[in-house]
């Protein structure tokens, strides 16, 4: 950085020492002098607005009108070279560049044409040095150092054409122009200026070159060789004149680079001996410092020749000289003094002396703000002083912004030393060793804080708001550090949107968004509206201020997450545009989005039917899922690199989407894919794929695939099986069997869904070529030995039992869902052989009566109401409390009472009475009331804690209230004589207006519904109006009245 | 050789010449010009100010610092502080003045009056008694009642009574600086007029005080100045009448326009603004105001009371009590006499 600032303001002397002056003093105002002072002042916006003003003055000749359009590319130009930002010095040049551009379109033949093609070419210049500094940030530095040599070369290529134009002019005009031609001689004056103008930036270009290579490379040397004999060659050229001096002096900067001291010191010397006179004094400054730095360097040491320089130029000088240079030659000359007083023996009393002398050099510099500031401080530190003082001022609150900044400073420094140290210390560092580290970085960090905002209040109308930007950017960031979001986004903001110009700006700009993300975080998930609307107007600061920068990337990317967290599919996708086509981020972007849709998709799809979408529109979000993931995943395909977590759920959704639209192949292609595909990835133990669920996922996924393809690969998929069972196994759990049922049966589940959703989209076809597959599969695996593992028939019990429940859609069961429950019931009774047999397995009795319940569940389903509640009988009789067998006995009767009515009874009262008398199936009453009391606890008892009612005792006891009805109903229907119909049919409508009168929300939403459509079928065969719970708020009504009558 | 003595003579004489220039009173106008010489008059509305011959007045609104010729070095730097509101520092410069050595009485005065200044301004915040410090400035007041620091003294008075509660001769005194013959400072005293009203909880009678200096036909950078607090001032009486919407609106504005280094406007403004959200109900979009004003624009005391006696709150309400807690703390420890912090 100090490399590059220091090439940047020698450079920048080269035009203006070199070039002519063409006056455009008026007889109205002196705009040649008010320009170069508004200019020196740095009041650039100023002077912009002053030449604009001028342009239209009648006053001026259509020459120097011209001239303002130069000057305002010229002040455009120096605006750019100023800005830290690099990304706001791009955009700077190109404003610039088009300027001198219009210049030279309207004014060809202007005396300052010639000039202003030196500028483009600099310009060309300017945007390889941003090229190049912005490789050192960069991921893609190697395409970023291209970049910028390609742009060198082209202004190489731009000055030689201008070389020779330049020349060509010049020598058409006579050696020798009479005095009185003075229009000639000035066109001469200029013509000669721009010539030895655009030599000197050619023969720059190879240093610049040099600098995009690493330093001591051999391509850096060789083109610091071609420099300096560029340099060497213009030197001979003009030597008397000024250029010829900044030659020498860039020639000596080319050897000092390569390590050539002896040469560079003697192109120093040569200029330092010029006589001192206002021609020569910066020439002189600058070529003294740089001979100071090749003194003292390490490896010369030469400290007396630096000190008889050094005090040589100050006494030629004057202290009043401040500039980058003259402090840098007192700061050198302290550091040779210093030099020099250590080499000597510990008692020579010159020792001391000379110690003294480098204080007093050192001093002014330590009191003057700049680059050398710091150095010299430290320099002061190390040359001691009175230790009570220093202490004292440590602890003295500081009066001034300077002292109070240094100091704040100072602390933010050895805040960062302890994290870094910290860093460094190994993973398992014990407190003796974290402990001194940590406390140095929390009191430096509490220090700087209030050192820093100490600043901000002593800061008076002399501070530069480029220093204020800085105390507020160092806040920000402690804010940001401290965990301090609400003052991060404060300060942050303030800079984004008060300074959006400086780097201070930008980077506000990204710790106030995140600041904002992390305040949302931290919100309640009910009070989130203030933090969301802060985050999305930040993030629209940020898409204004730096549009397709890698700010407004990363701001894109953060609303993207924060939309895709909050299910917002259209500003996701909306966020996702805002993300440029050659982002680094895209991929991820896309990623993100097309999980989102992915997600919504999967989530729209499973919804109640009312609340469904248009399948128009889920079809939409299905292809755009697929489509945006793809990108994405070729995307970071094609960049390379290791894979990471996001691109392997990237893939694996990808997969999914396959296999949820019928596309196994294509799926089990992704699933498979070398190097990201997520089945490899598990397989080799990589641990960005094999946290769980996603592994067990990603074998579910598979197998799926394997079976859904043709031909199937039955191999595989017992593959999945068989890593599925060892996944589980080598968990180590004691529910091992249990953990595999529950796979199984969502494996089950999942596909159950996907016939589900094939059959209500009408896709016929689908849904049975995909249930075929499943069932060819079956029977293959059901005919192999290894069909008699528990995790086997597991998996096949689920699976026919899902394919049976894809084809059983209320109305009378099909041969197919009969036929579906029946080999799923075989399969159930195998593994209970199986588990009869393993004692392991058998001690596991909450797995064996689940199986045991799916079993009485599969006979239900196919019509074996016999064997449905003989087996759940069984069942009752060891566990006669468990609420889940009840409801399913209580339905498996209900279901007998179409073939045999007087299980409608048993259905509603219970039967099967145990040995002490009770009934061991309780039936739809008795199960309401045992879950009555505890759905209705939410009413509060004094003296009691309320409690929170238990949302599935609530949902069964409405749905066994409305089964006690419509078992009721259901019976009346097979009752011939109208007359008993009618009087079940009033017992029916009576056991849900008592439930109305107790529950007048009857449960709500989700039950409501189903209370008004049983009441509406009663009221309809009762032959009245349908008019469902309206019949009962007009009774509840009526009966009001009579009591208050 | 005679040449270089020719020419180092003629230096010397040259700044021998200078520093006799520089040895003179200083009269520094707010365009930034400056003037030298003897100040030879001095009345609440005039300065006047000669250089051998020649005679040179200055309006004093248009003044923006006098310094005197060998005045004390601290007198100078507590003038710059008083007018950076570093006022503590002020007065620790002006306390180091052994004024009986001082041998001009405009000096003494001007000591006498940056040190009354600085304690009202002081205790205004919350630091020190408003008693003494309002003793101080009337002691002042009728004993240099010519005084170029007269029209300055009164508006210090004005704020000191009407932080006292003591409105009725609050207003006396603004009613003194309205009678300065410039526009500016009639709008001035009609502002400062309506602030005391607003903290009376007088909105309507405010709203019209500042209505008036907003239709005051006077033009200039000081009467704009005036403008943008009347504004201001009407936001406050706004958000008091339960219009905070209105007074979001108006407030937000005024800061998307200002210059983000008018400090003494912005924290003036995020603390209204503060309080419009808060009347508004909107607990969250209030506490970044104030913060505005503890982090960047705190350099005025009584903003800064304001602004963290508000925090303190506030951080109550978003579940941080050690936030709540540190900016009471600082709030008790930098403004303890401050009516913020006895909230």
């Amino acid at each position: 950085m100090l490399r590059c600032v220091r090439r940047l303001s020698l450079l920048a002397a080269v035009p203006l020492a070199i070039a002519a002056s063409t006056s455009m003093a008026c007889a109205v105002e002196p705009v040649d002098q008010f320009l170069e002072a508004l200019r020196q002042h740095q009041l650039y916006d100023e002077a912009l607005d002053y030449l604009e003003l001028l342009h239209p003055n009648s006053h001026l000749s259509e020459t120097v009108k011209q001239k303002v359009q130069y000057e305002q590319a010229l002040t455009l130009l120096e605006v750019a070279s100023r800005q830290d930002d690099l990304d706001a010095r791009k955009a700077r040049l190109a404003r610039a560049s088009e300027a001198f551009e219009s210049f030279l379109k309207s004014a060809p033949e202007h005396e300052l044409a010639g000039s202003a093609k030196n500028q483009l070419a600099n310009i060309l210049i300017e945007r390889g040095r941003a090229q190049i500094a912005l490789a050192k940030q960069s991921d893609q530095k190697d395409q970023l150092l291209t970049e910028g040599r390609k742009l060198f070369e082209q202004a190489r290529g731009q000055f030689a054409a201008a070389e020779t134009d330049l020349d060509a002019r010049l020598q058409k005009i006579p050696k020798l122009v009479a005095p009185t031609e003075t229009e000639l001689q000035s066109q001469k004056r200029q013509l000669a200026s721009d010539l030895a103008q655009v030599r000197m930036l050619r023969a720059g270009i190879d240093y610049e070159l040099a600098q995009s290579f690493a330093a001591k490379s051999a391509e850096c040397k060789k083109h610091l060789q071609a420099a300096a004999k560029a340099y060497a060659t213009l030197y001979q050229t003009y030597r008397t004149r000024t250029a010829g001096q900044l030659a020498r002096l860039w020639e000596g900067r080319c050897y000092q680079e390569m390590g050539d001291i002896k040469q560079a010191l003697g192109c120093y010397q040569e200029l330092m001996d010029l006589p001192w006179s206002s021609e020569t004094k910066s020439i002189k400054t600058k070529s003294t410092r740089q001979a100071l730095e090749c003194w003292t360097q390490a490896d010369q040491k030469k400290f007396p020749e630096a000190i008889e320089r050094g005090e040589r130029w100050e006494k030629d000088a004057g202290p009043q000289q401040t500039d980058g240079d003259a402090l840098a030659i007192r700061y050198l000359t302290a550091l040779a003094y210093q030099g020099q007083s250590s080499s000597l023996p510990a008692k020579d009393p010159n020792r001391k002396k000379l110690a003294g002398f480098a204080r007093q050099s050192a001093m002014p510099v330590a009191n003057h703000p700049g680059e050398f500031q710091r150095p010299a401080k430290m320099l002061l530190v190390a040359l001691g002083g009175n230790k009570e003082t220093k202490d004292k001022q440590s602890t003295k609150e500081p009066t001034t912004f300077g002292d109070a900044v240094e100091r704040g400073k100072q602390a933010l420094e050895q805040m960062q030393e302890a994290t870094e140290g910290l860093k460094a210390l190994p993973p398992n560092a014990k407190k003796p060793a974290t402990e001194p580290l940590e406390r140095q970085a929390n009191e430096n960090k509490q220090i700087a804080l209030h050192l820093l905002g100490r600043a901000l209040s002593l800061a008076d109308s002399k501070v530069s708001v480029d220093d204020l930007n800085s105390v507020r950017y160092y806040l920000c960031f402690l804010a940001w550090d401290s965990g301090r979001y609400y003052e991060a986004a404060v300060l942050g903001e303030f800079l984004a949107t008060r300074y959006p110009d400086s780097v201070a700006g930008k980077q506000g700009a990204q710790i106030a968004l995140a600041a904002y993300v992390r305040l949302m975080n931290e919100a309640k998930e009910t009070d989130k509206a203030f933090e969301a609307a802060q985050l999305e107007r930040m993030a629209e600061t940020i898409f204004k201020r730096w549009p397709n920068q890698e700010e407004a990337d990363q701001a894109a990317l953060t609303l993207l997450d924060f939309y895709a967290s909050q299910r917002n599919l259209e500003k996701a996708l909306a966020a996702l545009a805002k993300v440029s086509a050659n982002s680094p981020r895209r991929a991820q972007a896309e990623l993100r989005a097309g999980q989102t849709l992915w997600s919504a998709y999967l989530r729209a799809s499973q919804a109640p039917a009312a609340e469904r979408p248009a399948q128009a529109q889920l079809d939409q979000w299905k292809k755009q899922a697929e489509e945006v993931l793809t990108q994405g995943v070729a995307r970071l395909e094609k960049a390379g690199g290791e894979p990471d977590a996001s691109l392997v759920s990237g893939v694996f959704a990808l997969a999914q989407i396959c296999v949820e639209t019928g596309q196994p192949a294509k799926a089990i292609a992704w699933v498979e894919r070398p190097k990201i595909g997520p089945l490899p990835l598990v397989q080799a133990n990589n641990p960005i794929a094999t946290r769980e669920p996603f592994a067990t996922e990603v074998f579910k996924l598979a197998l799926r695939a394997y079976i859904g393809v043709q031909p199937q690969q039955l191999k595989k998929a017992e593959d999945m099986m068989d890593a599925l069972d060892k996944r589980v196994q080598s968990a180590g759990d004691t529910k091992a069997a249990e953990n595999l049922t529950a796979i199984y049966i969502s494996l089950g589940r999942e596909l159950q869904q996907q016939l589900e959703e094939l059959r209500k989209t009408g896709k016929k076809k689908e849904l049975e070529s995909i249930s075929k597959a499943f069932e060819i599969f079956l029977d293959r695996v059901t005919k192999r030995d290894s069909a008699s593992s528990f995790a086997a028939l597991n998996w096949v019990g689920a699976t026919y039992f899902s394919l049976g429940s894809g084809f059983d859609d209320g109305t009378p069961l099909s041969t197919q869902a009969k036929t579906y429950f029946e080999k799923a019931a075989m399969a159930y009774t195998r593994m209970l052989d199986v588990i009869q047999k393993d004692p392991s397995l058998k001690d596991q009795a909450n797995n064996l009566i689940a199986i045991r319940l799916r079993l009485a569940d599969c006979y239900r389903r196919s019509g074996d109401f016999e064997k449905a509640t003989e087996a759940l009988i069984a069942v009752l009789k060891e566990k006669p409390n468990l609420l889940a067998a009840q409801v399913q006995a209580a339905e498996a009767y209900q279901a007998r009472g179409a073939v045999d009515p007087t299980s409608y009874a048993i259905a509603i009262k219970g039967g099967s009475p145990g040995k002490d008398g009770k009934n061991v199936v309780w039936g739809w009453a008795e199960i309401s009331k045992v879950t009555q009391p505890k759905a209705h606890r939410a009413t509060p008892v004094e003296g009691e804690p309320a409690k929170t009612p238990n949302a599935d005792h609530e949902q069964t006891f409405h749905q066994a209230r409305l089964k006690v009805a419509e078992s009721r109903f259901q019976y009346a229907l097979t009752e011939k004589d109208s007359a008993k119909r009618a009087k079940i049919l009033e017992a029916a409508k009576q056991d849900l207006w008592y439930t109305y009168k107790l529950h007048p929300t009857l449960g709500g939403e989700s039950t409501i519904g189903q209370y008004d459509q049983m009441l509406k079928q009663i009221q309809k065969s009762l032959g009245n109006s349908e008019v469902g719970l309206a019949e009962f708020k007009e009774r509840d009504a009526a009966n009001a009245s009579t009591s208050a009558k | 050789m005679n040449r270089i003595h020719t020419l180092c003579g003629l230096a010397l004489c040259l700044a021998l010449f200078s520093s006799q220039l520089l040895a003179a009173d200083k009269v520094k106008v707010i365009d930034g010009k400056q003037s030298s010489g003897k100040l030879a008059e001095n009345t609440p509305t005039e300065l006047m100010i000669e250089l051998g011959a020649t005679k040179k007045r200055f309006a004093v609104n248009e003044v923006e610092t006098v310094t005197f010729d060998a005045e004390p070095g601290d007198l100078t730097q507590a003038r710059n502080a008083v007018r950076a509101g570093r006022y503590e520092d002020a007065l620790a410069l002006l306390e180091k003045i052994a004024v009986g050595s001082l041998n001009r009485d405009e000096i003494v005065q001007d000591v006498e009056f940056y040190k009354a200044l600085a304690a009202a301004r002081l205790a205004l915040a919350g630091s020190g008694s408003k008693a003494d410090a309002g003793k101080k400035l009337l002691a002042f007041e009728k004993a240099h009642k010519t005084s170029f620091h007269y029209f300055e003294t009164c508006e210090a008075l004005g704020d000191l009574l009407a932080a006292l509660n003591k409105f009725d001769q609050a207003e006396s005194y603004f009613a003194k600086l309205g009678s300065a013959p410039w526009p500016d400072y009639k709008m001035r005293a009609g502002v400062l007029a309506g602030r005391a009203l607003v903290g009376q909880k007088e909105y309507a009678r405010a709203l019209a005080r500042f209505e008036e200096v907003l239709a005051t036909e006077a033009t200039g950078k000081e009467a704009d100045r005036q403008k943008l607090a009347a504004t201001l001032g009407k936001a406050a009486a706004l958000v008091g009448g339960g219009k905070s919407d209105e007074a979001i609106k108006s407030v937000e504005e005024i800061i998307a326009k200002a210059d983000p280094e008018n400090v003494e406007l912005h924290a003036r403004a995020y603390n209204i603004l503060g309080n419009a959200y808060r009347g508004a109900g909107k607990k969250k979009e209030a506490l970044l105001a104030f913060l505005h004003v503890d982090l960047l624009y705190s350099k005025f005391p009584d903003q800064h009371a304001e602004a963290l006696a508000n925090l303190a709150t506030l951080w109550t309400e978003v579940d941080k009590a050690d936030r709540a807690a540190q900016a009471r703390s600082v709030l008790k420890e930098k403004y303890p006499d401050s009516v913020w912090a006895a909230k």
